[in-house]
């Protein structure tokens, strides 16, 4: 008897019920910075700021459209520079009163750099808009989907040269899995691949980032928790590396459902509530938190469903809702299937609705 | 492209011929062997004292975490010790060859079952020769004797699930257990008191080898066929899920494997289930899917039947659909592929009463604290 009481005691310390707690916090003190003079607060934790003062500041964008608060304790230029930014991204400065402040662009290494000078007062609160010209015009646009690169991080290359020759696509929207361990070399190898991308990358994590090091998640990209609306269209894309949703997630997701009643409302995380196999269980670990998050998803009348952490490529419907996994990044594959390497092109339009999902399947394997 | 969430016909050939095997292994082994009456196995006249030897429990944890047996060895109990490790060997063997399948398949949709089911009972063989090795060495061997069960049983109790995405902790459950020869049939209920959300459960099952059959093993030993429909309501949520499922599953006594394990159990069950969850919300329809059942436990019987006597077993249970859903081994990686563990005791005061106590973690933690009355005196 003595070692069954052990033994639950053991499970019961072992056992977590909500493992993801911490990392949720974190992400509520991302794009909050201050130093040298400087403070910054990016609304939403849309972007991460990676180093402050110096009469400097520079982010990591983890959305289209960014709004922040900068205050300067000393008048003069500030030089902003924003990574994963959309090309094109033009900079708006106002003061308290709404008066314009001067903005100077300057030439960024790659199209998804920006980089911009700003005349600020000393002492007074400054809003900065980022965001592409377009970014306020309601219509269709087409983005790209998927996950699950891992150990193919050094060939993909390949993905990413294929989704830069895709016509029109503004972005892509990623389900997690980037890295095959979380080893500091692999989060440097990955800088240098997204650099490769003509278009931002805008993520969550997946299981694999939690192996280690997930403050480099932290330290580099930001939220793992990511919300925003583009052109009329709303995005979520939310952190199940341990096949659960934390419970402040639901919190924000609920309030993320209401914000885009009525409009199309793109939902992603990395573990499929369901897997479409039931018995391979590759899914949340609870059914029931499964059926709980898909009756929300339903009923906040979200339009499409994105999912990866299987390496194939499923298109089935979840709660009447469109579902696709697109675990083609280049992880281990599933076999059998028939696809390999690929993404998805999806087209979005706020009046239509949800258009077509293609497969586009990258050569070289 | 789609792949419809049926019950795939290989899966359940794959599942059928596992528990076949790790059955027929099971009784194959349990045959009452000439130099180990069946009344010695129990435990009732053949009476085994034993003691604690720390030399052999620490042996049984170094190196007997990874050779099974080891524990037993040092005892000078070499039989014991042989058949312990040859389990563990299938054990390991069947979870590489079901490991090494997933991994050469990349999962594939279309192989997937068998060799998840594979590494589940592998895991399970691994763990129980283990814990056998432990128990007999560490003063096992007791003199515990099953009582029968009877023929009417009837649970009244206390619930408590702590999942933080749900607003439910305290529950109200019923069970009951009848027998009608060698068929139980068992309904349950657990309604919440604090949230709108019940969950009801038919269970029959047939008992095809043991007590109360046609074919008796003279101890705990016992082959069942199990089917149950269970329906969960969350109208809160929005959602309701319905579940069919039948699972083939088996006990072992112990002390047919060696006098020193006597008084303990062992037990492996595979099986697959349907689903449907209905969502409420207009135009979101129903989804089917499908589950697989997979369970092993360790157990202990307690005491004498005419004394305060009853049985308590761990458990690992691989299925994701009960409020309990699967273990997180910590903040890290690892979620999502194991199911969850549990503990489960009945413990009864002579003929009619008797307390029941379960704990499970998961993804939730579940409690179940219940006041057992039997009625109809003893039977299978």
């Amino acid at each position: 008897m003595k070692g069954l009481f052990v033994f639950v005691a053991a499970v019961f310390i072992a056992g977590c019920v909500r493992p993801a707690e911490e990392r949720t916090l974190e992400d509520l003190d991302v794009g909050i910075a201050e130093g040298g003079g400087l403070s910054i607060e990016v609304d939403g934790g849309a972007a991460q700021v990676r180093s402050i003062g110096g009469g400097s500041i520079q982010m990591w964008a983890q959305a289209p459209v960014l709004r922040a608060r900068l205050r300067s304790t000393a008048e003069g230029p500030v030089a902003i520079a924003v990574e994963n930014c959309m090309p094109g991204a033009e900079l708006r400065a106002r003061d308290a009163g709404g008066l314009p402040l001067e903005v100077t662009p300057r030439a960024g290494e790659r199209a998804t750099v920006c980089r911009f000078e700003v005349s600020v007062p000393a002492e007074a609160d400054v809003v900065l808009d980022l965001a592409p010209p377009d970014a306020d015009v309601i219509e269709g646009f087409r983005f790209a989907a998927m996950g699950d690169i891992q150990t193919a991080l050094p060939r993909v290359e390949d993905v990413f040269e294929r989704i830069n020759q895709e016509p029109g696509i503004r972005f892509v929207f990623s389900m997690g899995d980037l890295v095959e361990d979380g080893r500091l070399d692999e989060y440097d190898l990955l800088v240098e691949k997204l650099a490769l991308l003509d278009v931002p990358y805008f993520s969550t994590i997946g299981n694999h980032e939690l192996r280690a090091n997930l403050d480099r998640w932290h330290d580099l990209f930001g939220r793992i928790n990511v919300h925003f609306t583009f052109k009329g269209s709303a995005f979520s894309i939310v952190d199940s590396g341990n096949a659960s949703l934390d419970p402040m997630v639901y919190d924000w997701l609920d309030g993320w459902l209401d914000e885009a009643a009525g409009s199309v409302h793109v939902f992603g995380t990395h573990y499929p509530p369901i897997d479409p196999v039931g018995v391979r269980q590759g899914s949340f670990r609870s059914r029931k938190e499964a059926a709980k998050l898909l009756a929300m998803l339903a009923g906040g009348k979200v339009d499409l469903t994105l999912y990866g952490h299987i390496h194939s490529y499923y298109a089935y419907s979840n709660a009447g809702i469109p579902a696709f996994i697109s675990g083609g990044g280049g992880a281990l594959p599933e076999k059998f299937d028939d696809i390999g390497r690929h993404f998805l092109v999806i087209e979005v339009d706020p009046d239509l609705g949800l258009g077509a999902v293609g497969v586009v399947r990258v050569e070289g394997d | 492209m789609s792949a419809p969430p049926v019950v795939r016909v290989n899966s359940i050939a794959g599942a059928l011929v596992i528990v076949a095997l790790a059955l027929m292994g099971q009784l194959a082994w349990a045959q009452p062997g000439p130099d180990r009456p069946v009344a010695a196995r129990q435990g009732g006249a053949g009476k085994v004292t034993r003691k604690v030897r720390l030399l052999p429990v620490g042996a049984a944890i170094v190196p007997g975490l990874l050779l099974h047996g080891a524990g037993h060895y040092v005892a000078g109990e070499r039989d014991v010790a042989r058949r312990l490790f040859v389990v563990e060997g299938v054990g390991l063997g069947m979870a590489a060859v079901g490991g090494t399948q997933l991994l050469v398949t990349g999962a594939s949709r279309h192989f997937s079952g068998p060799p998840i089911a594979l590494i589940v009972s592998g895991v399970g063989l691994f763990g129980m020769s283990w814990l056998a090795d432990l128990y007999g060495v560490a003063g096992g061997g007791h003199s515990a004797e099953a009582g029968g069960a009877a023929p009417l049983e009837v649970e009244a109790g206390y619930g408590y699930v702590y999942d933080p995405r749900f607003a439910y902790r305290q529950f109200a459950v019923a069970e009951a257990s009848a027998w009608l020869g060698s068929t139980r049939v068992a309904p349950s209920v657990w309604v919440a008191l604090d949230d709108d959300n019940q969950r009801m459960r038919l269970e029959g099952t047939r008992r095809l080898v043991g007590a109360g059959s046609a074919r008796p093993t003279g101890d705990v030993s016992r082959v069942e066929l199990t089917g149950a429909v269970t329906h969960h309501r969350y109208p809160g949520h929005g959602f309701a899920v319905t579940t069919g499922e039948v699972m083939l599953g088996g006990r072992l006594d112990m002390g047919r494997v060696g006098d020193s394990l006597a008084g303990s159990f062992t037990e492996l069950g595979l099986g697959l289930g349907a689903e449907v969850t209905n969502y409420y919300t207009p135009g979101a329809g129903a989804n089917l899917g499908e589950l697989l059942l997979a369970r092993f436990a360790c157990g202990v019987l307690i005491g004498r039947p005419d004394r305060v006597h009853g049985e308590a077993s761990i458990y690992y249970d691989h299925r994701r659909d009960t409020f309990t859903g699967g273990i997180s081994p910590g903040t890290g990686p690892g979620s999502g592929f194991a199911g969850f563990f549990g503990a489960d005791l009945h413990l009864y005061m002579g003929a009619r009463w008797g307390v029941r106590a379960l704990f499970e973690q998961g993804a939730a933690r579940v409690a179940n604290l219940g006041l057992l009355m039997r009625f109809g005196g003893s039977s299978p």
